[in-house]
């Protein structure tokens, strides 16, 4: 008999919760709280409100800077992969872009824009829009040309053409931006939140740091990293597998 | 009455001159089929009369109207590529909705019966076997009601029983909806199985040598002791035919 996926997953993520309790019981130390008190931690947290406070401010900010971030990464990827000139013309930004310390960004845009909303968002995006014009242009590059001109033989609108024909070959390159953008963007806004803005879980963890108070830490990270696992699970997986069951 | 007059002075491809001096004209539910060497830009020219390129020096003229110069074009055109070029992500019913301007499932629907695909509405376009791929690209020219049906070799490289289901259907769905036919091949049996009329290619730059009329009594086989006959005849009169001369020189 084989395990469905969903129990081999669990069983490997309670693995990894066993592992934490026997170290933490061997370490025995107040820099590593075992998870029933991390738990617990988390659960005084919740009930105060404070974390599902500070964590939809966080969600908040990813969300947007996500949607953003998709939106023009995927709209430049899509025109450079098509016109070789304007390839040829952004690539030089585009390697800046990738390649320029989030930190410098983060930075430069609280100076510029203020300690806002709007400045930690705009890092966060343009942090983030170099990876997605690079998957996305690759998968613009590799479309196929042949069933363009049958959309076209055929006389399908723009936006049919669009949706029906063009945008499900980009479909893997678009989930595989989503998934790293994802990974990338939380980890993005945290530091956005310690730098400059009074509220989300990147500040909490900084109050928590000056504290030394590891266990709320813990307890934070754990939330956070629960919201992760829903979102991939309830989100990208289903949606994957339904822009992909064709190819079974 | 003439419906597609085409009338090609060159086309190229950088230095490469693929037509020159090409013209024919034809008349509505002709079925017409385009014989030549590899090379004569038989594709080309298919590709010119849908829109797909423009770059040429000449006119089409449809109904009177040039082709594509501001306007739609042929308003209801169907085409067949020499792959089936079906979206592997649509299932079989919904590749054929997508060409339809109106979405009309029912029509869709009784175009895959018609084709033996009404088993296979729902499958995935890479779940059928090569044949009924083309069965279903078939069906997807049919469904937008073609004046014009442009075929590129469509049944190329499907072994001889398919090939010849693939071609009664072409034929019994001709002859039901009776649009302009320009049908691509390099195989003379195929043309003189389905054309009421051949024009033959000549070598690259190509332009047409021979205008052929097949007064054969319809449904034709590829196999039929008829076009056996009228091959050889052919063989007989014009020997270097498919090379694309009229004459040995």
């Amino acid at each position: 008999m084989t395990m469905p996926s969903w129990l081999v997953r669990t069983l490997s993520l309670l693995g990894l919760i066993c592992l934490w309790a026997l170290i933490a019981m061997w370490v025995d130390s107040t820099r590593l709280p075992p998870p029933q008190l991390v738990l617990a931690s988390a659960w005084q947290h919740s009930i105060s409100g404070e974390l599902p406070y500070h964590l939809s401010i966080t969600l908040g900010r990813v969300l947007i800077s996500f949607l953003v971030a998709m939106a023009l990464g995927t709209a430049i990827g899509i025109a450079m992969g098509r016109y070789r000139r304007l390839d040829i013309a952004l690539d030089g930004a585009l390697i800046l872009g990738l390649n320029i310390p989030a930190l410098v960004t983060i930075i430069l845009c609280y100076i510029w824009f203020g300690l806002t909303d709007v400045a930690a968002i705009t890092a966060v995006a343009i942090n983030k829009i170099p990876t997605v014009v690079v998957t996305v242009r690759e998968g613009a590059r590799a479309v196929d040309t042949k069933l363009l001109a049958v959309a076209h033989a055929y006389r399908l609108s723009p936006m049919t053409t669009l949706l029906k024909v063009y945008l499900p070959q980009l479909y893997p390159y678009l989930m595989a931006a989503a998934r790293g953008g994802l990974a990338l963007i939380w980890k993005i806004v945290l530091v956005v939140e310690l730098l400059g803005r009074s509220n989300g879980i990147g500040f909490q963890l900084h109050s928590y740091y000056q504290f030394f108070d590891i266990t709320s830490i813990l307890a934070y990270t754990l939330a956070f990293a629960g919201v992760i696992l829903l979102i991939e699970s309830l989100l990208m997986r289903p949606m994957e597998r339904r822009l992909t069951r064709w190819r079974e | 009455m003439k419906q597609l007059d085409v009338d090609i002075h060159a086309k190229r491809f950088g230095d490469h001159t693929v037509l020159r001096e090409l013209r024919f004209s034809a008349a509505p539910g002709e079925f017409i089929a385009l014989v030549g060497p590899s090379g004569a830009g038989k594709s080309t020219l298919l590709h010119l009369i849908a829109g797909l390129d423009n770059q040429f020096t000449g006119s089409i003229h449809w109904n009177g109207q040039p082709l594509y110069q501001g306007n739609q074009g042929v308003e209801r055109l169907g085409m067949m590529f020499q792959e089936p070029r079906l979206m592997p992500w649509l299932s079989c019913l919904d590749n054929i909705r997508l060409v339809q301007p109106n979405r009309d499932t029912d029509k869709a629907v009784t175009l895959l019966r018609d084709v033996g695909l009404g088993d296979f509405l729902n499958a995935w376009p890479n779940q059928l076997s090569g044949g009924m791929q083309r069965r279903l690209a078939l069906a997807r020219a049919f469904v937008v009601a073609p004046q014009l049906l442009l075929m590129d070799e469509p049944f190329v490289s499907l072994d001889m029983p398919t090939g010849d289901r693939l071609r009664d259907s072409l034929q019994s769905l001709w002859q039901r909806h009776k649009p302009l036919v320009l049908f691509v091949t390099h195989d003379l049996r195929e043309a003189l199985s389905l054309a009421d009329r051949i024009l033959f290619l000549s070598a690259s730059p190509g332009h047409i040598i021979l205008d052929f009329k097949v007064s054969l009594a319809r449904p034709r086989r590829r196999e039929d002791p008829a076009v056996t006959a009228l091959q050889e005849q052919l063989d007989k009169r014009y020997p270097s035919l498919l090379s694309g001369r009229l004459q040995h020189e």
